[in-house]
């Protein structure tokens, strides 16, 4: 499993699902991470890869960028939001990423989109909490710049 | 599925992981409030997929977290470091995760490789709420230890 693999597939994946699907200018920052999260509620939305690829796929973003893309999601910009509609985009959002990123793996590495599967998405909501995947992972990410807001998709897969 | 059926085996799964793999007795009830938590606390989870989706989590005060991990690695609580709590609750999680697994393989005839299991997320921090974005039906224990400390079990799972 290469990095410069992993990242390849994020970043298509990215592509696929932000700029073509969602329409959302976006430009990035590999491996960048570099946001002072502390400043307010932020949102992580992950799901996690079993069978032949294990880890998680993260989206993190603030309150109010989950907000946006729910409405970019639902077809409703500028549209007010309950906190479980916003739970629900995010956690479909990061469940249409991991399932391209799976889709991408799966064609290159093992001929079969059967051999992973993904969890349930969960979503993280507070001002200060941080996550981790047990075990040594490679760590493959990007920092998105929507609309002069940040979002971070990363992911952490175990080696083998 | 049944749901006194999954709380049992849960239930099972609990207190057997904690008597013999943590070596402190607990005992179980199933949780119908609202889980009491501080704002500083951990959770950490396995998920499950394949012909089944769901996920197994544990929730924990930091104190009691400290307690539980430092009987396991047989080390006074206030002496372990954040990356041994982090792996020892993310290890009890896994063991929780796998024999709530086999349970359900036993008592599901022609259940055997019926779902995958995700390695552990470790969540830490303060002030943060986790929601997992399914439908599936969720059973909630209170686990109450010897020294009588609490912490919770969840479990959300359904058929794919």
């Amino acid at each position: 499993m290469e990095a410069e693999n992993l990242y390849t597939f994020l970043s298509i994946t990215i592509m696929e699902i932000f700029e073509k699907m969602m329409s959302l200018k976006i430009h990035e920052e590999r491996d960048s991470d570099n946001v002072d999260w502390q400043d307010g509620q932020y949102l992580t939305a992950f799901v996690a890869l079993t069978g032949k690829l294990q880890g998680n796929i993260y989206l993190k973003c603030s309150l109010n960028l989950a907000s946006k893309l729910t409405g970019k999601l639902l077809l409703m910009e500028g549209a007010s939001f309950e906190d479980d509609e916003i739970r629900d985009a995010m956690g479909e959002i990061v469940n249409i990423v991991g399932g391209k990123f799976k889709a991408l793996y799966s064609e290159v590495y093992l001929n079969d989109t059967n051999l992973i599967q993904m969890t349930v998405p969960t979503v993280v909501i507070g001002k200060s909490f941080e996550m981790y995947v047990y075990g040594d992972v490679h760590v493959v990410k990007t920092l998105l710049d929507i609309e002069d807001e940040k979002i971070s998709v990363s992911l952490e897969l175990q080696m083998n | 599925m049944d749901g006194e059926m999954l709380i049992g085996m849960l239930t099972d799964g609990v207190e057997k992981i904690f008597a013999t793999m943590v070596q402190l007795n607990v005992r179980c009830e199933q949780n119908q409030e609202e889980m009491d938590l501080p704002p500083k606390h951990l959770t950490a989870m396995v998920g499950f997929a394949g012909t089944h989706i769901g996920l197994v989590s544990i929730h924990c005060s930091h104190e009691v977290t400290q307690k539980i991990c430092g009987k396991m690695l047989n080390m006074t609580p206030g002496t372990l470091t954040p990356e041994d709590i982090r792996d020892a609750l993310g290890e009890i999680s896994n063991m929780i995760g796998g024999v709530f697994k086999s349970r359900f393989v036993e008592m599901i005839p022609g259940s055997e490789n019926i779902f995958e299991q995700s390695i552990p997320s470790v969540i830490s921090g303060e002030d943060y709420a986790t929601f997992a974005i399914t439908d599936a039906p969720r059973y909630c224990i209170t686990v109450t230890s010897e020294e009588n400390d609490i912490f919770y079990v969840e479990l959300a799972l359904k058929e794919a």
